[in-house]
């Protein structure tokens, strides 16, 4: 007999070589029509595979995110067959399950597969889908992988060449083979509804001096209703690109002769803007922030001193030099440095703190121009940043009142789904992060209280933290289903070493402050582009900067 | 009046059709088109068009102000400490 846990923490005993889907059935019969895939001891496994040991397991259906990935990457499958058996000739690469898919690199040989081939390849691969044929995994030496594959397809061959003997796997179903590590449904019959979405070309291996292969992108779906809804979403997600929005309203434009990632504001962009930073800066006076201000660029010690300079200084903007030899300034990446020498302006008794220090900074950080995408990814952008200086006591109090903050701030905006994630200290490692084993319990303990209090629907990711200091941050699911990640609180014990804050105990002694870094917007660019394509344009009424217009009829 | 309110409104006094305005106006996605007529400028009134509504009548100026004050304080609270 084997124990097998289930994620309520229930212990189920079984026979052993039961399978997963035998342990759905065991839980209930329906339950069990709709597990596509499963993972055991945090390894994805067949439904079919033979559990042999004491262990966790995990079933999950076409609404979990891993039910997804096995439906699409089983999907790839059947598109791969489809496609060797419309165009005999084709070589296949590797085709995996994406975020809303999947795709399969195929060398088409002197074959072309335009818009015009989708409908005979979706047709086919419902036809393959309509046999209800298994997925079964079978192991093979890498002797026989290579034989199959030898003087057929050169790109298989490459990928059995470097793998181990003795871990290699192919998959069948129907006529079709393939190499594969595992992880699909239980049979191709579950896909109901196929859409092949686009081609593109990618270089083997994604090296450019390689031959291009061919992209085929698809979708696929249980349900035929699924499909027609996500290509609806699809289509409404098209009409609300903030790119597209943008232009129509007169927010923002880009120009060639500014610079690429580098956003324009016109007027009406400009007043949206204001009215987005009067909102929240009425709310931080009220809790108690004060507004600063500082220069876009710094001399370079002070990012060696913050040590940014070694995380933006080769890859980003170069420094700017005067006509005074040895003299060398930067664009800033961030705002901190700058305020930790506002912080620094005088010296402080426990009873001035917390001080929160706020400013619409304006950063500048390079990205490669194949990075850039309308207002989320650019190369000047506007943080909403405060920094909060407290006592190590003080912490508790101050992550409430930011998450209070943040609340109201998506509340007022119209984000009503949101979810949270701590990142903490990877527990086997704790040398790799910087500040005392007691200010990490104090951060990390402040951060889950303040979190459970405040009843936020959070996760605990260990091994995520930042090596100076745990964080929270805010993923919000916009009117499309899409999620972004937007506000972020983050504590920080490395700054004020690097800079040497300090402040006056009640004991007289000299001690330091903990830093908050934290950004409700996170940058106005990037929120104002994820409140255009969420609302549509339509914001709220108490930020519309033309609330009405009278139109005079004689 | 609108300004007394602290509602943020534009009148649009191009020699255009109303037709073009209201078009624009549309496009623009302003939540509130006022068309004022002959007999709504004897009467003191408007007559309201919500973006992505339609019609939803003539109101007089005070009764429109009102409107669009509720809303916001509806969808905008103060930040309390």
């Amino acid at each position: 007999m084997i124990k097998i846990t289930l994620p309520d923490g229930s212990v189920r005993e079984f026979d052993s070589s039961v399978t997963p889907m035998d342990v759905a059935k065991n839980i209930s019969e329906g339950f069990a029509r709709n597990v596509i895939s499963a993972k055991f001891n945090g390894t994805t496994v067949e439904t079919t595979t033979p559990l042999t040991e004491d262990g966790t397991l995990v079933l999950y259906t076409w609404k979990d995110d891993e039910g997804k990935k096995a439906f699409w990457h089983s999907s790839a499958h059947i598109l791969a067959q489809a496609i060797l058996e419309l165009y005999p000739d084709a070589k296949l690469w590797v085709g995996p399950a994406i975020d809303r898919g999947f795709y399969y690199d195929v060398d088409m040989g002197d074959n072309v597969i335009t818009d015009k081939d989708f409908k005979t390849i979706e047709t086919k691969m419902l036809e393959i889908a309509r046999g209800k044929h298994d997925f079964k995994m079978r192991s093979s030496t890498k002797e026989e992988a290579l034989a199959y594959y030898k003087g057929r397809n050169e790109y298989k061959v490459d990928l059995v060449e470097g793998l181990e003997d003795g871990t290699i796997t192919f998959c069948d179903h129907d006529t079709f083979t393939d190499l594969c590590r595992g992880g699909h449904i239980p049979n191709t019959g579950i896909v109901k509804a196929v859409k092949v979405m686009s081609v593109a070309g990618a270089y083997y291996k994604g090296d450019e001096n390689n031959k291009q292969l061919t992209r085929i992108y698809g979708v696929s779906f249980p349900k035929q209703k699924e499909l027609k809804e996500y290509l609806e979403l699809l289509e409404e997600a098209k009409k609300r690109d903030h790119r597209k929005l943008g232009k129509e309203l007169e927010l923002f434009t880009f120009s060639q002769k500014v610079g690429q990632g580098l956003g324009l504001w016109l007027p009406k962009g400009a007043a949206l803007r204001s009215e987005l930073e009067n909102f929240l800066k009425k709310a931080q006076k009220k809790a108690g922030y004060e507004m600063v201000i500082s220069p876009h660029i710094g001399q370079k010690e002070l990012y060696v001193t913050s040590g940014h300079y070694a995380k933006y200084g080769e890859d980003s903007f170069q420094a700017i030099n005067t006509p005074k030899e040895d003299e060398e300034f930067l664009l800033k990446p961030m705002n901190c440095p700058h305020h930790c020498e506002i912080y620094n302006h005088k010296p402080y008794i426990y009873k001035d703190l917390p001080k929160r220090y706020a400013e619409f900074g304006t950063v500048y950080r390079y990205e490669q121009s194949g990075e850039l995408h309308g207002l989320t990814r650019v190369r000047g952008f506007t943080q909403d940043d405060a920094h909060i200086f407290c006592t190590p006591d003080q912490l508790d109090q101050e992550f409430k009142n930011v998450i209070d903050l943040v609340m109201y701030v998506f509340g007022s905006l119209g984000f009503d789904n949101f979810t949270a994630q701590v990142s903490l200290r990877d527990p086997e490692k704790p040398e790799k992060y910087i500040g005392s084993d007691e200010n990490w319990y104090k951060a990390e303990a402040a951060i889950i209280n303040a979190a459970k209090e405040k009843e936020l629907n959070y996760v605990v990711e260990y091994g995520e933290a930042a090596f100076y200091g745990p964080k929270l941050d805010f993923m919000v699911k916009d009117a499309l289903g899409r999620s972004w990640q937007l506000g972020t609180i983050q504590v920080d014990y490395n700054l004020p070493e690097r800079f040497d804050l300090t402040y006056k105990g009640s004991d007289n002694e000299l001690h330091r402050p903990v830093m908050i870094h934290r950004a409700p917007f996170g940058s106005l660019e990037r929120f104002i582009a994820i409140l255009l394509e969420h609302t549509g344009g339509n914001f709220p009424l108490w930020l519309m900067t033309e609330q009405a217009i009278l139109l005079p009829v004689s | 009046m609108l300004e007394n309110n602290e509602i943020r409104a534009q009148i649009d006094n191009r020699n255009e059709t109303v037709g073009k305005k209201i078009r624009e106006a549309e496009m623009s996605k302003v939540p509130f088109m006022l068309i004022i007529g002959e007999q709504e400028e004897k009467d003191g009134t408007v007559s309201v068009r919500r973006h992505g509504e339609g019609d939803i009548g003539t109101l007089t100026m005070e009764a429109f102000a009102e409107l669009v004050k509720e809303e916001v304080k509806n969808s905008l609270k103060p930040f309390n400490v």
